[in-house]
């Protein structure tokens, strides 16, 4: 019999986890499932900002968050911002001054309209995410008016977060625009569900990528 | 002179691989689109095409379809049928009902060499188009199939490699912009990827 001691076990358990997450992506599931994920789960930054968003009144955030939002506007603001916000703080500068619409799944709207946060950008946000190492520019034909920058997560310029800002906007200090992520992975048509954070393989990525959502699992 | 000959020679070339493929391209749209010849689009298909890669573990979105017959499942899929309630539209009688390529973003990408835009598509060579944006630059370290495909086209058809845009917009058609890989394959254009996304 082979004799191990805790350090060793340590180490071949830590090296078995780096392993089966590089290949796989799996990472643990959360503890709770939440249908109605809460407004704690947001951080500083992130209930700041919703707590300026139309029709919100600060003190009355997390009622709002919980009565007027669906469950995909829920999972697409707390798993979208978190990302754009992880890359303002990555970077030391600030790119998002407002949230003004969270869309979620929203059946009748195009699949270009779906799954996707609209928001104004800082003056200089547009020059920092083109600065970004591996990004690249992203055209948006779908999108008339916009150019924009993509991740290319792991390589794969259909990956990752996608950020769009109007070309022309009314006010050059304050840039409307929208961000979000793709997760397809094969040669085939779109989908809507392709930018679905919430969905249940694609939040599989989504973890690899970014960690997983604090309370969250679909 | 030499010099000089070759140079026009190899000139002459890309102009005839730019009419061949804008061709071909057509060709293959309108048998797609308009015509939905759907039996006859298998032939513009490339040997070396990326339509039969397998889902990696992390993504395990159920597409039982696609294990049968991927391309026909893409073919068919352009035409999805009509919701609940909903009178099935007409279909587009011509390429420019059926697609059309918008006025480009970037200006400076219209104007490079050997691109082709028209009304209806864009055609890029590989090199023409924003670094990153439509084909890795590096040899992905990661374990995507869509990745490693993509960067092995770059590495096995360096000259050889366009790539084609347009949205979708016909009535009773799937609404989605298309990014299409095309190589050369024995001397003919061939589809070797295609991509729907939301750009």
């Amino acid at each position: 019999m082979i004799r191990m001691n805790s350090k060793t076990l340590a180490f071949l358990a830590l090296l078995l986890s780096a392993v089966s997450c590089s290949r796989i992506c799996h990472t643990p599931p959360a503890s709770p499932t939440s249908l109605n994920l809460p407004f704690s789960v947001l951080d500083t930054r992130q209930a700041g900002l919703f707590e300026r968003y139309p029709n919100v009144q600060p003190a009355d955030a997390a009622i709002f968050w919980a009565n007027s939002l669906d469950q995909s506007q829920r999972v697409e603001y707390a798993g979208g911002t978190r990302v754009v916000i992880k890359v303002e703080t990555d970077h030391k500068w600030q790119a998002v001054g407002a949230v003004t619409a969270i869309h979620g799944n929203e059946p009748d709207a195009s699949s270009a309209q779906q799954f996707n946060t609209q928001v104004v950008w800082s003056k200089d946000a547009a020059s920092h995410f083109r600065k970004l190492r591996h990004w690249s520019e992203h055209w948006a034909l779908l999108h008339p008016g916009q150019y924009g920058y993509q991740e290319n997560r792991d390589g794969n310029p259909f990956l990752g977060m996608v950020v769009l800002f109007n070309e022309s906007p009314k006010d050059p200090d304050n840039v409307d625009g929208q961000f979000h992520i793709g997760f397809r992975s094969l040669f085939g048509h779109y989908e809507a569900e392709n930018g679905d954070i919430g969905d249940k393989s694609n939040y599989q990525l989504y973890k690899c990528w970014y960690g997983p959502i604090p309370g969250f699992e679909p | 002179m030499p010099i000089v000959a070759l140079a026009i020679w190899a000139s002459l070339q890309a102009l005839q691989a730019q009419a061949d493929i804008q061709t071909t391209v057509r060709a293959f749209l309108q048998a797609w689109y308009v015509d939905k010849k759907l039996d006859d689009l298998k032939s513009f298909v490339a040997k070396d095409n990326g339509f039969s890669l397998q889902q990696t573990p992390s993504s395990n979105r159920p597409s039982t379809s696609r294990a049968a017959d991927p391309l026909n499942t893409l073919f068919r899929g352009a035409f999805p049928p009509p919701k609940v309630g909903e009178r099935s539209a007409s279909p587009p009688k011509s390429l420019n009902e059926a697609i059309e390529y918008p006025p480009a973003k970037n200006p400076s990408a219209r104007a490079a060499p050997g691109v082709i835009v028209t009304n209806e598509f864009a055609i890029y060579p590989a090199e023409a188009l924003p670094k990153g944006s439509y084909l890795p630059i590096k040899k992905p370290a990661g374990n995507d199939p869509v990745a490693d495909f993509l960067y092995h086209l770059t590495q096995a058809y360096k000259g050889k490699l366009y790539v084609v845009l347009y949205t979708v917009k016909g009535a009773g058609m799937l609404q989605e912009t298309a990014v299409t890989y095309w190589i050369q394959e024995n001397g003919a254009w061939k589809l070797a990827a295609f991509m729907g996304t939301n750009w």
